[in-house]
């Protein structure tokens, strides 16, 4: 390759993964524009309602289903759960969901949550002991870089934390104890750990208890316990409700209408509003699947003799971003994931990412 | 139970004496309601409710508990005709008392806050001050209050604290200051109304600070055989994140029978602009013995009304309660002042009117809901009492001379904070009275949860908890 060449090329793949529609070089395959704001992606690992180690602990196929839709749907930031459950089969899903999305080149925020109603991971964070178990675990696993997925295809994606998400509406901890007990110890013992990866507060809830929530939190001190405020929209009449002129910026960490009908009128009648306040920076459309149909989703899965089968729930908006992701491509053609992503076990937890779950596990 | 075996012994002992007591006095000053006719009264020294050279023991209280909660015990004795002390102390609290007939005192003591009061007061104004400080960061809280009464029926009250520390707590606003003024207006014995606005500076765990700003009013009636109550308030917050809050009340009791009564009480607040942030709704029905009477509408009530009023004429300031303990406490007022004789036939009056009186609850069911919205709490609870003479008799057999009652308690409650958690505590508690002043219990109880400990798994089980009261002369 001669010199112009490899700056070329070097120039397009710096600038692909976060602008995108930036031709790596005449002809040449360019990776998804990244337009498409956050997608929230539930962590899925098998399709049944298994809740233990049984193997197959993780059915690579589901994740390779959502990787490839939030790839080609043209989102930047991936919000995913990373739940605990003393490092259940949830969390394991977690590394490979995280690693994966991180190689293709698309942000994660992962949420230090847990799935349920289980205590695990409030004791947890309230032992100042264990909660340094949690948190070296989690940043071990989900803080260091990692290798792209293809090379001469960057940058890779971020990771951001989030601590815990809709703690009153999820857990019944009222916001002063959530920035008291939950936030602040959490917030100081990761940046003592890496100070550069930003923290984000959980967001409370997205109706008009949240504004509430939210102002409760304020004034008990959240911003100065986290680098990102966030926020739930489920109701557009909280929006002009919001807090204005915050410390700190704001991620709309959920956005989401009932109805696959309503979602395309949603997200064109919300998204402008929420990018016309202040102080926000993005906003999550939740969410890519879940398990309830003709709610948020945009696409259901079914499991087949064949498979896992994905259909578009939301057609409207579905279309709407896959449009987008061709308008901002302009006339480049678009790298195809299974290109990109040949074979996600790749990502699987390795067997060094297994030992030091057993140590952290031995010390809760 | 936490308490060290001498202790233990040394209560159990108090109780055996008190219980001796107890029959003494009531022989003394109502004979026809003696509980404890077989006692040798005439061995006992006479009871002093007015006058007394010398120290004797007025209330005691234990309460023990199989549970992780701390076992309490206290006591308070009256010391001649000077003063009254009490202590209740448990693993890790201490609080004293001292009340005369123109100062009360208290200090109190945990791991983390010591604090005291007094309170002066002169013919026609009472003066009170406060402090505390926080232990570990040694920050003080003053403050003082000036309560001028202008007539029999109107007072003034003017407060104002103010907080050494600057630092907002972790989670919490700091108050820096507050300053308060507020006016009570009593007429007769059937309306009360209670007016005050509140003045506060906050300052946020990061430095904002902002103020806030109530205004409230209440008023209580009793009118006919109905009893109401009514409040409301206004709060408005300013700062970077401003709101306005309203809240309001109303309470009915009623008596449509001579002796029942029926409860009803709503009350709800509201974030103006955005939604209802909390309601409480509650009911109840009761079936007494004997008859009922609302505190106001009984023989008592004249009484105090006055007693107080001879009281200001003579230079004592207290103010007119209806309540048992209210009674009582201007009875003891007046017991340890100069004034004790020449009130000594009100006084006596209104304690046996306040004997004749007293509500038997033979028969209730209450039922309760609070809602939090904000925090996603709901909280509900059903309780049922059942209340028996000894010997037993049937509630249609009218017993006046009757002070001895068993009763039995049942209570359900459930706990439902946000997030599908549900918490169920329920108990049982069995009480012997043995007279009006006695009493002691055996509960079984399965806890109730605060959300954070449900939300913490910090829950434990059942227990049980034993516990004795004596009240002299309530």
């Amino acid at each position: 390759m001669r010199r112009r060449d490899f700056l070329q090329v070097a120039a397009g793949v710096a600038l692909a993964g976060r602008v995108g529609a930036l031709p790596i070089a005449r002809r040449r395959k360019v990776v998804a524009p990244r337009i498409s704001g956050g997608i929230n992606i539930h962590p899925l690992r098998r399709f049944d309602q298994v809740s233990d180690f049984t193997p197959p602990v993780i059915a690579p196929e589901l994740v390779d289903l959502q990787l490839r839709e939030a790839y080609e749907l043209g989102f930047n930031t991936a919000r995913t759960t990373l739940s605990f459950s003393n490092f259940g089969p949830d969390f394991v899903a977690g590394i490979m969901y995280v690693h994966a999305l991180r190689a293709i080149g698309i942000d994660v925020l992962g949420i230090i949550g847990q799935f349920g109603t289980g205590a695990d991971l409030t004791r947890a964070l309230i032992d100042p002991a264990k909660r340094a178990v949690v948190l070296d675990t989690y940043v071990a696993l989900f803080a260091d870089e990692v290798a792209p997925a293809r090379r001469r295809v960057g940058p890779t994606g971020s990771i951001t934390f989030q601590v815990m998400n809709e703690p009153t509406n999820f857990r019944g901890i009222s916001p002063e104890d959530y920035v008291r007990l939950f936030l602040r110890p959490v917030y100081l013992d990761l940046k003592a750990r890496r100070p550069d990866i930003p923290v984000v507060a959980a967001a409370p809830v997205g109706g008009r208890d949240g504004v509430i929530r939210l102002e409760r939190m304020l004034r008990a001190g959240m911003e100065a316990y986290c680098d990102v405020v966030a926020f739930h929209v489920y109701d557009e009449r909280v929006i002009p409700l919001l807090p204005q002129a915050l410390d700190r910026p704001v991620w709309i960490t959920e956005s989401g209408v009932i109805g696959a009908d309503n979602h395309l009128d949603w997200y064109l009648r919300t998204l402008p509003m929420l990018q016309a306040l202040p102080q926000v920076e993005k906003v999550f459309y939740f969410d890519l699947y879940d398990a309830q149909p003709d709610t948020f989703r945009l696409i259901s899965i079914a499991e087949t003799p064949e498979g896992f089968v994905r259909s578009v729930e939301s057609e409207g908006l579905y279309a709407h971003l896959t449009d987008l992701v061709r308008t901002a491509a302009a006339d480049q053609p678009i790298l195809p994931y299974s290109r990109l992503v040949p074979d996600v076990r790749r990502y699987l937890p390795t067997e060094s990412d297994q030992r030091l779950l057993d140590e952290a596990r031995a010390q809760l | 139970m936490k308490f060290g075996p001498p202790l233990r012994l040394v209560l159990i002992l108090a109780m055996l004496g008190v219980a001796h007591r107890a029959g003494a006095q009531d022989y003394d000053d109502l004979r026809d309601d003696s509980p404890l006719p077989d006692f040798a009264v005439g061995l006992l020294p006479p009871i002093c409710a007015l006058g007394c050279s010398a120290v004797q023991l007025v209330d005691l209280e234990f309460l023990g508990r199989t549970s992780n909660t701390p076992s309490i015990g206290g006591f308070r004795l009256r010391l001649g005709n000077r003063a009254f002390f009490g202590a209740r102390v448990d693993s890790s609290r201490k609080a004293f008392t001292l009340m005369s007939a123109r100062l009360d005192a208290q200090y109190f003591e945990d791991e983390t806050r010591r604090a005291g009061s007094v309170e002066y007061r002169a013919s026609r104004v009472r003066l009170q001050a406060h402090a505390s400080q926080q232990v570990r960061e040694g920050a003080w809280r003053l403050g003082g209050r000036i309560i001028a009464r202008l007539s029999r029926n109107v007072e003034i009250s003017l407060g104002g604290m103010s907080d050494t520390e600057t630092q907002a707590p972790i989670g919490l606003p700091q108050l820096l200051y507050a300053a308060d003024v507020g006016v009570a207006w009593q007429h007769l014995t059937w309306l009360d109304v209670l007016a005050s606005t509140t003045l506060r500076s906050w300052r946020s765990p990061n430095g904002d600070e902002f103020n806030d700003h109530r205004v409230q009013v209440a008023s209580l009636a009793y009118v006919g055989r109905a009893s109401v109550t009514a409040q409301a308030w206004w709060e408005q917050t300013g700062g970077r994140f401003p709101a306005d809050v309203a809240g309001a009340g109303l309470g009915v009791a009623y008596a449509p029978l001579s002796n029942l009564r029926v409860d009803a009480a709503g009350q709800f607040t509201t974030r103006l602009g955005i939604k209802s942030t909390s309601q409480a709704v509650s009911a109840g029905v009761t079936f007494f013995g004997r008859r009922y009477r609302f505190a106001r509408g009984g023989n008592a009530a004249p009484r105090v009304y006055e007693m107080v009023d001879a009281g200001w004429d003579l230079g004592l300031n207290e103010r007119r309660s209806y309540t048992l303990a209210g009674m009582r406490r201007l009875r003891e007022v007046v017991g340890v002042s100069r004034y004790q004789s020449a009130l000594r036939d009100e006084s006596a009056a209104l304690y046996a009117d306040t004997v004749a009186d007293r509500d038997l609850p033979q028969l209730g069911v209450h039922l309760t809901e609070t809602r939090a919205d904000v925090l996603g709490t709901r909280f509900r609870s059903f309780s049922v009492l059942v209340g028996v003479p000894w010997p037993i008799a049937p509630p249609w057999s009218t017993n006046e001379q009757a002070v001895r009652f068993l009763d039995f308690e049942f209570e359900y409650g459930e706990t439902s904070p946000a997030g599908g958690l549900l918490s169920i505590d329920r108990s049982i508690a069995g009480t012997v009275r043995l007279n009006r002043e006695l009493r002691a219990w055996l509960k079984w109880q399965q806890p109730r949860f605060s959300p954070l400990e449900l939300a913490l798994g910090q829950v434990y089980g059942e227990g049980f908890e034993i516990g004795l009261r004596y009240a002299f002369g309530i």
